[in-house]
């Protein structure tokens, strides 16, 4: 699969430096609520199949998995990858009820998933003069997923790792743009470029 | 009615809780649903601190607050996750059984004309008849569930029942083909044994008889009748057939004597099927189940007894018991890998009696501990062990009120610690009456 084949080159140079900047923020923002310095990769963009998706799902330690969808001119869905490792002590930083149940957690990773989605989206939208609205997330289980029953072929996956200073946890947020979608980022990237 | 007079009165009457705080969380508006349900009219709280009105949830909600002004993007909460953020009494307060109300709660930012977010609104859903549907299909599985298990407990009891059922009939079946046996040879043996007796006694007569004529011919002056004599006893060799029928005799007689021991330890043990209870002595059907299987341990242990002294009668099943006995002393016998030993300690105190039967065999793996009592587990090759012995013998001992134990180090032995409690006549009955009262009740 050619990475390039929705978007084009200089097309994928913008958003990349759009995401850069997004990040940034996003890790301000995310510092400010959860009290604890936050570290983020550089964005990965890449373009992804839905048997590319199911991998993605596949993890070692004990994740959950969350997703969030938004509305608006773009359309799409966020997935976050959250550790079960280091939720405790995020609870305990972010004032969470101590000790945590199987229900905080689930609140927190949704809380996280929200937050996370928001912060990530919120620059890009805000750079590239859109508007979204982030719908309520939601956890759910891949393997219960029929990845076979996807109506769609190609999607512009836009990838960021979070980790935390000092606590033992890791974060996988994806922006999952559909093919209509990114026919709109690109026709917004456009108007940027020129 | 202009417009905004016209949206007012829409939202205040929305059933769905609105609230507006500014960036302080201090209260600018809330609708009817929060009023109402509240008691706390608008002009009562504005301006007031929302964290203030609501301390119980200050933390939660100051966390949420704060994400939205920075975000500037919606954040939720669930009724799954937590149920009530207001304290509001439930929507169904005669019928419902919930007291208060499951929310789902929605926070998002409200935008001022230069884009920034100096006011956030807080809507609240009513999701009371969702989380009680919900939490009484969750109740219902989980009763479906633990209906299910109990069901597969009771299966699994009948299968065991069934199981011991089948066992038992088929030791009655060898019992009564043992008794069979056992009677069909008890007598000729006893005609046999009873004969060799008169045998015994003639052929001392007749040895005397023998050596008193030898004695007179030798008195005879008649050279020839001597050599004739001589002749006769070296051809036949006599002397030896003569020093020999004693000894024969003697075997036979010890032969026909063990024989009817067996046949008689074969009796006894051929009433397996019998659950009478009556006092007895432990040690003789010890005794008695040791002859039966003398066979398969001869050659495989030695058998040391420590039987205690004045060792009183229990009031037990004792052919019961000695099936128990049997079934330890086998596997015990079969866990020898070379000849070895096994001990079988006797003894009581004022409650109860205590019968060790310890092994010298390779023991048994500690995975295997667990299981050793569970119908149909067994090591042994296909075809020789059912599984059921061990099974068998804990039912047996349970029903005598008992315990049996097992200590087993692999590598150096087994030692099966059974204990009986010393009941009286009267107590047994009035256990057994109560166990059959049960039963009678369906309970297994």
């Amino acid at each position: 699969m050619n990475n390039h084949l929705l978007i084009n080159e200089l097309q994928r140079d913008a958003l990349q430096e759009i995401m850069n900047i997004s990040m940034g923020q996003a890790a301000n923002a995310l510092a400010q609520l959860i009290n604890i310095r936050v570290i983020l990769s550089i964005p990965k963009i890449s373009m992804t199949t839905p048997d590319g998706l199911q991998s993605f799902y596949h993890a070692a330690s004990p994740h959950h998995f969350a997703r969030q969808s938004f509305l608006g001119d773009m359309h799409g869905e966020v997935i976050s990858v959250i550790s079960d490792e280091g939720c405790k002590e995020l609870g305990e930083a972010m004032s969470y009820d101590q000790p945590m149940d199987a229900n905080s957690v689930n609140e927190l990773v949704l809380e996280l998933t929200n937050i996370l989605a928001g912060a990530c989206l919120k620059g890009m939208v805000d750079q590239l003069g859109s508007r979204l609205h982030l719908a309520a997330p939601s956890l759910f289980e891949p393997e219960q997923q029929l990845h076979s029953s996807y109506n769609w072929h190609h999607a512009l996956l836009l990838e960021i790792l979070f980790a935390l200073e000092h606590i033992s946890f890791s974060s996988r947020v994806v922006i999952c743009l559909d093919e209509a979608s990114i026919a709109v980022l690109a026709g917004k990237l456009n108007e940027m470029l020129d | 009615m202009d417009r905004q007079q016209l949206f007012e009165d829409v939202v205040s009457q929305l059933a769905i809780g609105v609230c507006i705080v500014d960036s302080g969380y201090n209260l600018v508006y809330w609708n009817n649903f929060f009023a109402d349900r509240l008691q706390m009219p608008m002009a009562d709280v504005e301006g007031k601190s929302l964290l203030e009105l609501f301390p119980d949830q200050a933390t939660f909600l100051k966390r949420k607050l704060q994400s939205v002004f920075v975000l500037k993007n919606a954040s939720f909460s669930y009724w799954e996750q937590r149920p009530v953020v207001f304290q509001f009494k439930s929507s169904r307060p005669i019928t419902g059984e919930e007291c208060q109300m499951y929310q789902n709660v929605e926070i998002y930012p409200i935008f001022n004309t230069d884009n920034a977010v100096d006011r956030v609104c807080i809507t609240v859903y009513d999701m009371t008849v969702t989380a009680s549907y919900h939490q009484q299909l969750t109740r219902l599985t989980q009763q479906l569930e633990a209906e299910k298990q109990q069901q597969q407990v009771l299966i699994n009891k009948l299968e065991e029942a069934h199981n011991q059922l089948l066992q038992s009939e088929k030791m009655a079946a060898i019992g009564q083909l043992a008794a069979g046996v056992a009677h069909e040879i008890n007598n000729p043996v006893g005609f046999i044994f009873s004969n060799l007796q008169s045998l015994q006694d003639y052929l001392s007569r007749m040895l005397k008889y023998v050596d008193l004529l030898s004695k007179i011919v030798d008195k005879v002056p008649q050279p020839t009748l001597h050599q004739l004599k001589a002749d006769y006893v070296q051809r036949n060799q006599l002397a030896m057939v003569l020093a020999d029928c004693p000894d024969l005799l003697n075997e036979s007689l010890d032969g026909a004597e063990r024989v009817m021991a067996i046949v008689k330890s074969l009796k006894e043990f051929s009433h397996v099927d019998s659950k009478e209870w009556s006092a007895a002595d432990i040690t003789s059907g010890i005794e008695s189940t040791l002859r039966v299987i003398n066979n398969e341990l001869k050659y495989k242990a030695e058998v040391v007894r420590h039987y205690a002294a004045d060792l009183p009668a229990l009031y037990c099943q004792p052919m019961q018991l000695n099936q128990v006995f049997m079934n330890l002393l086998v596997n015990a016998a079969q866990a020898m890998d070379s000849f070895g030993r096994i001990e079988i300690d006797v003894a009581f105190d004022e409650q109860k009696m205590v019968v060790k039967i310890r092994d010298s065999g390779k023991g048994i793996a500690p995975e295997h501990m667990k299981r050793i009592f569970e119908p149909f587990f067994t090591t042994k090759p296909v075809g020789q062990g059912t599984g059921l012995g061990l099974s068998l013998s804990y039912t047996i001992i349970r029903r005598h009120k008992g315990s049996i134990n097992v200590e087993s180090t692999p590598g150096v032995g087994t030692c099966f610690i059974i204990e009986l409690p010393r009941r009286s006549e009267l107590e047994v009955q009035q256990d057994e009456a109560s166990l059959a009262a049960a039963s009678q009740h369906g309970v297994l």
